[in-house]
């Protein structure tokens, strides 16, 4: 049988694989190729690209801390808090990530239900460095507790258990057992947070605000330079594309890994 | 099938099981029945993986169990070797001579020339072996071995089954396992239980 498509409906299919490969060719003819160095150590493209990759890389390791216990929780419940929680936890996908940081500033901006608290102790995420890395980690921690609880769930039961009767505690069991059988989902989730940080824009201009070296990460150096340095936003959303790219090649294949005890058939 | 001195009896609530074991006279206890019938399930009972089943030891309850279950499960992400050292690990013994005994334990099973491989790079006899080492690493008092020579190739079976059950008779630990292969009962002298599922 041909199982190949009729051809109009070839011809629909190309139309969104123009319309997705058109920006980036586009992207890559207007780049400014004989001043790509130039452009890339102006003052705003290095404070912008040094402040991604640190709170990036902050926001990730925070995801890591904390999402690891999470996913855990959440692989191992069935009742209505689980999923409560896994509701709260998935929330920040689906929501428009401006609502994510209106969100922030009302529960830690100055005002804000916890932030009051905090500001008593000296401490104010909002507007800061710091709170750039909490609207980060806000829209990231999803893909990485995601990836991690679904490789949770895959991973065989039985692998725990025979390390439980063989006198392992449960932190023992998690740690030598359970985290390298999953490390595959692991890495995936992390590569996958990392990257949402990296390109994190709406939570982070409504929470932290755009404040060269402070708060103002690519993408948002990447929309204010759009105005006065059109040549220098393009390099800079040429470095994000790259970035980008890297991931996809990196994660092929792996997005939900689990180590298995046999060959697969 | 009932226990005279009833070292063991387990009692599965889910109203299907219930298995009396006396081994008094021998260190093996061989579980028998046809497929379904719950050996796996009383083996999972003893080994403390069923909430739903009752325990009953007439004598001290097992301080160290060493477990091989039906689909072997040895740990994906570690080699052979460090599959079996992880029994000696879990409870307490330093690295090195955890691993000097896990090539010892690879030597006895015949395949110490695969202690580097993962368990995926090896076929299913060979992961039996691995864990029938893994099993009876760290020296257990009790041991649960489910099919334990099942997939061991028919050419080596009896010389690694004679291997292993003289290693258990030696340490003083009682085994019991399931099997459906008389020359495994034979072999370890081993009293037999059939598992019936209760009416």
């Amino acid at each position: 049988m041909n199982r190949r498509p009729p051809q109009w409906v070839i011809v629909l299919a190309l139309v969104p694989a123009v319309v997705l490969g058109a920006p980036l060719f586009a992207l890559l003819w207007r780049l400014p190729w004989s001043d790509l160095g130039g452009a890339l150590s102006s003052e705003a493209a290095t404070s912008a690209l040094g402040l991604s990759l640190t709170t990036s890389l902050a926001a990730t390791v925070l995801c890591i801390i904390f999402g690891l216990p999470l996913a855990w929780m959440l692989s191992t419940g069935t009742g209505v808090a689980t999923r409560v929680i896994r509701a709260l936890c998935l929330l920040p996908i689906v929501l428009p990530p401006v609502v994510g940081g209106v969100a922030l500033l009302l529960s830690f901006g100055r005002r804000g239900v916890i932030g009051q608290w905090l500001a008593d102790v000296g401490i104010q995420l909002s507007f800061s460095t710091a709170g750039v890395v909490l609207a980060q980690s806000f829209v990231a921690l999803p893909f990485f507790v995601l990836s991690v609880e679904a490789a949770l769930r895959q991973l065989d039961v039985e692998f725990a258990e025979v390390a439980h009767v063989h006198g392992a505690s449960p932190i023992r069991v998690f740690v030598s057992i359970t985290l390298p059988s999953i490390a595959p989902a692991v890495a995936a989730g992390a590569i996958l947070a990392w990257a949402r940080a990296l390109g994190e824009f709406g939570a982070t201009v409504t929470f932290a605000g755009s404040l060269q070296g402070t708060t103002q990460t690519l993408p948002l150096a990447v929309y204010d330079l759009l105005e006065r340095d059109p040549a220098e936003a393009v390099v800079l959303s040429a470095v994000l594309v790259v970035v980008a790219v890297t991931v996809l090649v990196l994660l092929r294949d792996r997005w939900f890994g689990v180590l298995r005890a046999e060959a697969p058939r | 099938m009932s226990g005279l001195a009833s070292w063991v009896s387990v009692d599965f609530r889910r109203g299907e099981l219930e298995l009396d074991v006396d081994i008094a006279d021998s260190p093996f206890a061989a579980l028998i029945g046809p497929n379904g019938v719950g050996k796996t399930s009383a083996l999972r009972c003893l080994a403390g993986l069923e909430a739903t089943a009752v325990v009953r030891w007439a004598t001290a309850p097992p301080q160290r169990i060493g477990y091989l279950p039906q689909r072997v499960m040895l740990y994906p992400a570690m080699s052979l070797a460090d599959n079996i050292a992880s029994s000696l690990r879990f409870v307490g013994a330093d690295r090195k001579s955890a691993m000097s005994r896990a090539h010892e334990l690879l030597e006895m099973v015949d395949i110490v020339d695969l202690a580097a491989r993962r368990p995926h790079e090896v076929s299913g006899g060979q992961r039996q072996r691995a864990g029938l080492a893994r099993a009876i690493a760290a020296t257990p008092d009790l041991l649960l071995l489910d099919e334990p020579f099942s997939a061991i190739d028919a050419s080596s079976r009896s010389a690694v089954r004679a291997r292993i059950i003289e290693h258990i008779a030696t340490s003083g630990a009682r085994c019991i396992f399931a099997t459906h292969d008389p020359a495994d009962i034979t072999a370890a002298g081993a009293e037999t239980v059939s598992v019936s599922p209760m009416s």
